[in-house]
């Protein structure tokens, strides 16, 4: 099947998580994910007041939304938060691409293996450039092009595992 | 999630615990909403779809824009143009969702790994696509031999679930007749089942 690639952006109220929505909204279909409905409406409200087509869903049920999605981005800011939705998303994940944004002063270990059949790209994200990392081509590809269009440098970085 | 699969599958071959877990990491769960398409006209088809829940159909659309309906799958039935999806080659289908469904996808490099990892499942296959090509064989006799009503007929009783199912407008383009034609069919077949 050819289908949209809906990205779903879990912990999309983080401030990574609301540039990244704020930038490819328009190009993908998305699924915003939070906890807060309140939050997220807002968001809605303003990605849409810039891409009035882009097509954005709410949800606060992380599960649900990985389910319908493609491409899952975990953005959320701490760690343990990070931890805890990649738990609730395993079952949902398997052969999808899934992306961790480590942000430079998070101590994050790396998701991976929490979802050991996901297509999983981790990714530093610093002030201009983001090493993106993982084994799947045409994941690195997809992480690249979303990395690309939040204005910054993707770097590649092949992984073995 | 793989309930109806697994059920599916055992129904023609058996599969161990360990295999089944196997099989598992190489499906995508994937939850579609009602008139989500699938696949689109002049895409690639790049993954072989099994309803766990809701509804598909398939179907072209010819140049006055008209729809011609060719195949529904709901719950315990694959779809895929597997023209497209075996050739590499654009599709000339649709596929979009009916009902709000949930689908376990599989791409072609992971068919064919599952296949070498799990051989039982290549036997799997094989019995698939025989029922396949003799329901497609059925199908295309049928619609060059039957009557409109000879279809219903045929249709009727050996697929009631779809008759059941499917928007009456769309059954009637399965069989390739008008709404107005069919409706004429099934009252005619009404007034002729006698009162118990």
């Amino acid at each position: 099947m050819q289908y949209s690639n809906t990205i779903a952006i879990l912990g999309a109220n983080s401030e990574i998580g609301e540039l990244i929505a704020n930038k490819i909204a328009g190009n993908y279909p998305l699924l915003l994910v939070d906890q807060s409905e309140e939050k997220l409406y807002q968001l809605k409200q303003l990605v849409t007041e810039h891409h009035p087509k882009a097509q954005i869903e709410l949800a606060v049920c992380s599960k649900d939304a990985s389910w319908e999605a493609d491409t899952i981005i975990i953005a959320a800011n701490e760690a343990a938060e990070q931890a805890s939705i990649a738990s609730k998303i395993v079952e949902v994940t398997t052969c999808k691409t899934v992306i961790q944004i480590k942000k430079a002063h998070l101590d994050s270990a790396t998701l991976h293996p929490m979802l050991p059949y996901s297509k999983f790209i981790a990714v530093d994200w610093a002030n201009t450039t983001a090493i993106v990392e993982g084994k799947d081509e045409n994941s690195l590809s997809i992480t690249g092009e979303i990395v690309h269009m939040c204005g910054l440098k993707p770097l590649f970085k092949k992984s073995l595992i | 999630m793989f309930e109806v699969f697994f059920s599916q599958v055992k129904d023609k071959v058996l599969l161990s615990e360990a295999e089944q877990k196997l099989v598992k990491t190489f499906f995508s769960p994937k939850k579609i909403r009602k008139r989500q398409y699938l696949l689109q006209e002049g895409n690639i088809c790049r993954h072989l779809a099994f309803v766990e829940k809701g509804l598909l159909r398939s179907y072209n659309v010819d140049d006055k824009g008209i729809e011609h309906m060719i195949h529904f799958a709901w719950e315990g039935w694959w779809m895929a143009d597997m023209l497209s999806f075996l050739s590499i080659e654009p599709s000339t289908y649709h596929i979009d969702a009916i009902e709000d469904s949930e689908l376990l996808l599989i791409s072609r490099p992971d068919f064919e790994e599952m296949l070498l990892k799990v051989p039982v499942m290549e036997r799997y296959f094989r019995i698939l696509f025989q029922n396949n090509i003799i329901s497609k064989e059925r199908r295309l006799i049928s619609s060059i031999s039957n009557s409109a009503e000879e279809k219903f007929i045929h249709l009727s009783a050996t697929n009631p679930e779809l008759i059941k199912r499917i928007p009456q407008q769309l059954v009637a383009s399965y069989l390739g007749i008008t709404p107005e034609t069919l409706s004429r069919i099934k009252n005619k077949l009404n007034k002729n089942v006698p009162n118990t």
